[in-house]
């Protein structure tokens, strides 16, 4: 019934990402490409060239040095302000 | 004097309500800007409750076998006393409704189990892709206490290089003998595989699996180390080898 092969190998890979941070690294370079994605809605895309012409999203995000979900949220509630929602 | 909306879903579903899941999950695949808004601060009420989960995202042509394999690994997580939701990721809005039919009479097990979770989901017709709802979707879920997510989706379009960005580890299904299967695949997607499984091994596929296992295991080897330092292994599965799996190809 069990997948040990996959189901080991899973938990190898956790295992090995759970050292040195790597796991919050990688989540950490996953927001950055979700807001990158976000960006990438036409109306953003819009407002954000009108707004911010020279601004650089991904070195402002990677600038605090802070947990993911944090930033997440300053970094939506900056953008509620922009946008006005 | 009522509590604001967006505080009485995250209430909700932080304290296990499915159907305010569910209802949460709709707002944020919404395009009703009305619903973004409350999706957005539904999302911020609850942002602090997510990231638990292990993230587990699976690909692999139609057929190959991923919502069987999704349906096991589930009861095994569920079994060792872990709650498990789906998000299956349709490739096209048109296909939507007979595909997640299909899915959800498949996980028969793990759609009756209370521990799991199962929600299909457009990939088309959303703002930014799949991308940007499947990860919110996925908060959602954490925050409502699952740990361990699985994102099902086709390897043939725009959806797994996004699916990569969202699940900590992207799991690769193959099947053996299919030769170019590869083909109709995403081109580079070899490059974001972390487990690459060999599925089908059973019956009179058996050897041929585990050929196969060793042939990716091989050329898994040349391509460039990613940059977490894991070497992608290549292992054989079966959901319906009453025996589970057998030895794996995992001497790397
Ligand atoms: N022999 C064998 N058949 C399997 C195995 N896993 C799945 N199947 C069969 O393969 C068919 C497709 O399985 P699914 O799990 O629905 O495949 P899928 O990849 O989710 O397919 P789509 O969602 O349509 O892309 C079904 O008829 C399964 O019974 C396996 O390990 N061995
Ligand atoms: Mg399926």
């Amino acid at each position: 019934m069990v997948f040990l092969a996959v189901i080991q190998t899973i938990e190898n890979f956790f295992n090995h990402m759970h050292e040195n941070n790597r796991l919050s690294q990688k989540r950490k370079a996953q927001v950055v490409s979700h807001f990158k994605q976000l960006l990438q809605h036409e109306w953003m895309q819009l407002f954000w060239k009108n707004l911010h012409t020279n601004h650089d999203i991904e070195q402002d995000f990677l600038q605090h040095d802070f947990n993911p979900y944090t930033a997440l949220k300053t970094e939506k509630e900056r953008w509620y302000k922009l946008f006005k929602f | 004097m009522n509590k604001p909306l967006h505080l009485q879903y995250a209430e909700g579903l932080r304290s296990g309500d499915r159907a305010m899941l569910a209802r949460a999950i709709t707002l944020t695949e919404s395009t009703n800007l009305e619903h973004r808004i409350l999706a957005e601060k539904i999302l911020e009420a609850v942002l602090p409750f997510t990231g638990k989960a292990i993230r587990l995202g699976i690909t692999g042509v139609p057929g190959v076998g991923k919502s069987t394999c999704i349906e096991q690994m589930g009861l095994h997580y569920i079994q060792q006393g872990k709650s498990v939701a789906v998000l299956a990721i349709d490739p096209t809005s048109t296909r939507t409704q007979g595909s997640i039919l299909g899915d959800k009479t498949r996980m028969t097990a793990l759609s009756a189990n209370p521990m799991a979770f199962i929600r299909p989901s457009p990939s088309t017709g959303v703002l930014g892709g799949i991308g940007a709802h499947t990860y919110e979707s996925m908060l959602l879920c954490e925050a409502a206490g699952f740990e361990v997510i699985c994102i099902e989706t086709v390897g043939v379009g725009q959806s797994e290089t996004d699916v990569q960005k969202l699940c900590d580890v992207f799991i690769l299904l193959m099947l053996a003998g299919a030769g170019d299967e590869l083909q109709g695949m995403k081109k580079g997607i070899m490059e974001w595989v972390d487990i690459l499984v060999v599925n089908k091994a059973d019956g009179a596929n058996i050897t041929q699996a585990e050929t196969a296992a060793n042939v990716y295991q091989q050329s898994l080897h040349w391509f460039p180390q990613n940059l977490y330092a894991w070497k992608p292994r290549a292992v054989c599965a079966s959901s319906i080898n009453p025996d589970g799996i057998f030895s794996s190809n995992t001497n790397h």
